[in-house]
């Protein structure tokens, strides 16, 4: 066992002495401005944390994942619509009893960095490396699979104890997208973080921490006369209104508007694009159902009455928030309308609160992530939760203390929290991570250590079952019970929204907040 | 046997007299310059607001209106709205409360550690010296934001941790200053007289060096209520200081540094207030501190 790790070691400080001499390279090179020839610069929010596809920490890695890997399962740009001609895989299919999944190969892919063609040897290496992760997170992803048959270098068979349907989904992303074995191997699993070889449009040049992130255009791509665009360049930029005005300066092409008062003022300029979708997404403020006096569900029912949640989309989003019915998105399968929903109306949760036994209201904090998008219903909240008498002590923390504590789950005392939850076509999987008993942090993301017993089974049973019939009531069921014992207040599905200079095409706003660059160029 | 003079025998009826005529001068010193007129009218002006900030303010600085939001200065709201929709005139006018409180608080605490270890340092002098020299200095070699930054990390961001956190980084100034005068204090001949006839090391600091260094920390803790107001709302503008929605200058900055080139006003106004409040400061602590000085009184003279 140790001897391998040894290997990895001496080739890792190997990789470094290659590495300095590329980022020397790097440096003789022009720099390209976002206003270059075929060279386009993306605005991120901020610096990367992982590339490595089995890691995929946040928003920002999956958007910089998705230009240098592809994923066995691709979408066409802007949709949900599974593409095969984006797709590592030439065919995917599964038995009637959903417990197959037959996965053949595009033949003659190329890896970058002349690591060879992709062949199962590649997928089967991947999954393990999945499989190793913590298991409970293997299982929320749903590829704990029993085994995968391999039948040659293009056809191989994940067979699951289960039906695993959602399963698909998952394979468009990071999860479903294949690095080279030989280069983790060569390159280290640390190394390769920052050092990623993918099969996808562009290849990884250099990282200039918390300056840039340069990819180039990989000519050998597998889909004819793609990318577009001769250099990629992802630069952080954790202030909206430095990105704004950067965008004003033409020192980046392409970035998201997340303030409707900019997107006015964009929207009038002419040399302005914007593309915009309705995102797979809810933005909610959730509590944390196992703390007094959020324990008592009137409580949070109370809560939600005060919420103006109509206010902060009509007056602080106009034309970027949809308003929730469920928690699922409406373009999510089995989205329904038929769940109880909460009007404002201060008067019925002051009645809620005396019922409960808070008559006179309480105070408890609540731990919000310094970024607008959640500060600011956070700070309407507040108010509104003031004229019933409930005191909210915001504590707003940078983002990176704030997904500490809530997200890994190191503090269970959070009686209060805001975020949004990024949701995929079949709600299977993000649905069980959410509201299942025993998806608590960690591993989980059970951030309100919401506890139905209900939920619980009709979880169990509609992810495990082909029927549609029944997967829709189920997911109803489960729909329906998440309101009427509501662990959260949504707030809206937001819409996602991307300015773009005018002499840029090719670029979407995608439902799932992807961004894909390959089809981006510029139009002189 | 010896009749011991407590603290409270000093305040009596002419020193009190002794202190009102000292004022008294002070304040006639400083209004007879400009910078001293303009610092000395600007913080009584500051503080008549802040103190009366129910009266005045038009609005409750908190309540918010969702519909009249981003509102550019008209007569309804005199300095505009910001992006809830709350008055900034009101929100600015509680934000000087609340920075003036931060000013005393921080200076008070900056002032009561600084003093004390200033004082004991310089009056003992030898192995005390040492040490807390020695401290004093580590806690200079950090730059006043920073330090202060660093401890309110550590404690949590609050408002009555960043007056602590503020206190503590102004402190080490204070220890310095004190130190200094608390030495050239302990060598005089009332302190020799005073140790000799018995009195203890205790009531020889309260009586006798204490009084000595007044009035050089009056004029810096004037000094430092300017510069502990900037830490103060540059910590509330990184998010380390006053949370939402308390007004405090900074963080109305803070708020409106997202509006800046839609909405300016936000931003403009707490500005300004700012820089009207610590100018206030500052000039008032330089005409205090000509006004105290003999040496610098003669040369005012001659000019």
């Amino acid at each position: 066992m140790l001897s391998p790790l040894k290997r990895r070691e001496l080739i890792k400080s190997g990789a470094v002495a290659v590495g300095s001499g590329a980022l020397l390279a790097g440096c003789l090179g022009d720099e390209g401005g976002a206003v270059g020839e075929g060279s386009l610069t993306v605005r991120q929010t901020y610096d990367f944390v992982n590339l490595d596809p089995v890691h995929q920490e946040n928003v920002t890695d999956r958007q910089i994942c998705a230009n240098i890997f592809a994923p066995l399962v691709g979408y066409e740009i802007g949709t949900t619509e599974p593409s095969s001609e984006r797709s590592l895989a030439d065919d995917w299919e599964f038995n009637e009893d959903g417990t197959e999944l037959t996965l053949t190969l595009k033949e003659g892919i190329q890896f970058h960095d002349g690591y060879g063609e992709l062949t199962t040897t590649d997928v089967e290496y991947h999954f393990d490396r999945i499989l190793e992760g913590s298991p409970r997170a293997v299982e929320l992803n749903q590829l704990n699979y029993e085994t995968l048959e391999v039948e040659d270098d293009y056809t191989c068979t994940m067979v699951f104890e289960e039906p695993a349907l959602a399963v698909e989904h998952q394979l468009g992303t990071p999860l479903g997208m294949i690095p080279p074995a030989d280069a983790v191997d060569d390159i280290g699993e640390n190394e390769f973080a920052s050092n990623p070889v993918g099969a996808g449009a562009f290849e990884f040049v250099e990282h200039v921490p918390d300056e840039r992130t340069e990819l180039e255009a990989y000519d050998d791509y597998h889909v004819e006369g793609l990318p577009e665009a001769d250099e990629l360049t992802f630069r952080p930029i954790p202030e909206d209104a430095t990105a704004a005005s950067s965008f004003d300066a033409g020192e980046i092409a392409v970035f998201q508007v997340n303030s409707s008062d900019r997107l006015a003022a964009l929207e009038d300029r002419d040399d302005v694009k914007i593309t915009r979708t309705a995102g797979l997404i809810t933005r909610f403020a959730g509590f944390n159902c196992q703390i007094e006096p959020f324990d008592d569900v009137r409580v949070r029912q109370a809560l939600n009455y005060a919420a103006n949640t109509q206010a902060i989309r009509e007056e602080l989003y106009p034309g970027m928030a949809e308003a929730p019915a469920s928690f699922t998105a409406p373009d999510v399968d089995y989205n329904t309308d038929d769940v109880p929903t909460y009007e404002y109306n201060p008067d019925r949760a002051i009645e809620l609160l005396e019922e409960a036994g808070y008559g006179d209201g309480f105070e408890f904090t609540w731990m919000v992530p310094r970024v607008g998008r959640f500060s600011e219903p956070a700070e309407v909240l507040q108010s509104n939760f003031l004229e019933i008498g409930v005191e909210a002590n915001l504590e707003i923390r940078d983002s990176g203390t704030y997904t500490e504590t809530i997200i890994t789950g190191t503090d269970h005392d959070v009686p209060m929290f805001i975020h949004s939850l990024s949701q995929t076509p079949a709600p299977d999987i993000f649905l069980a991570n959410a509201f299942h008993s025993e998806n608590v942090p960690p591993d989980g993301g059970n951030y309100w250590y919401y506890d139905n017993e209900d939920v619980d089974t009709w979880l169990e049973e509609a992810t495990t079952t082909v029927d549609e019939e029944e997967r829709a009531e189920l997911f109803g069921n489960i729909q329906h019970a998440v309101n009427e014992d509501p662990p959260g207040i949504w707030i809206d599905h937001e819409q996602f929204v991307f300015a773009m200079q005018d002499h840029v095409s090719g670029f979407e706003a995608d439902p799932q907040r992807r961004m894909e660059f390959e089809r981006s160029a510029f139009e002189e | 046997m010896k009749t011991r003079n407590t603290f409270y025998d000093v305040v009596d009826k002419r020193f009190l007299l002794g202190l009102y005529r000292r004022i008294n001068s002070v304040v006639k010193d400083v209004m007879r310059t400009r910078k001293g007129r303009f610092g000395l009218v600007t913080i009584v002006l500051v503080t008549a607001i802040a103190i009366l900030a129910p009266v005045l303010a038009p609005y409750d600085p908190a309540s918010q209106n969702l519909t009249a939001r981003l509102t550019s200065p008209n007569t309804t709201y005199l300095l505009g709205t910001d992006s809830y929709g709350r008055d900034i005139l009101s929100r600015i006018i509680y934000g000087f409360r609340i920075s003036l409180l931060i000013g005393v608080v921080s200076v008070g605490v900056g002032v009561a550690i600084g003093t004390i270890m200033g004082t004991v340092s310089g009056y003992y002098g030898g192995w005390v010296d040492e040490i807390i020299g020695r401290l004093i200095d580590i806690m200079l070699a950090f730059p006043f934001l920073l330090l202060a930054l660093i401890i309110v990390a550590v404690l949590g961001p609050s408002i009555t941790n960043m007056m602590i956190a503020v206190g503590i980084s102004a402190a080490p100034q204070f220890a310095r200053l004190a130190r200094g005068d608390a030495l050239t204090a302990s060598e005089k001949e009332f302190v020799t007289a005073a140790d000799s006839i018995g009195r203890s090391h205790f009531s020889i600091i309260v009586e006798h060096i204490i009084p000595n260094i007044f009035t050089s920390v009056v004029v810096m803790a004037t000094l430092y209520m300017g510069r502990a107001i900037i830490i103060s709302a540059a910590l509330s503008f990184l998010g380390l200081g006053v949370q939402p929605p308390t007004p405090s200058l900074g963080l109305i900055l803070a708020d409106g540094r997202d509006f800046i080139a839609l909405a300016p006003w936000i931003t403009i106004a707490p500005g300004l207030a700012i820089v009207l409040v610590v100018l206030g400061f500052n000039l008032l602590g330089d005409a205090l501190n000509d006004a105290l000085d003999p040496e610098l009184q003669t040369g005012d003279k001659l000019q």
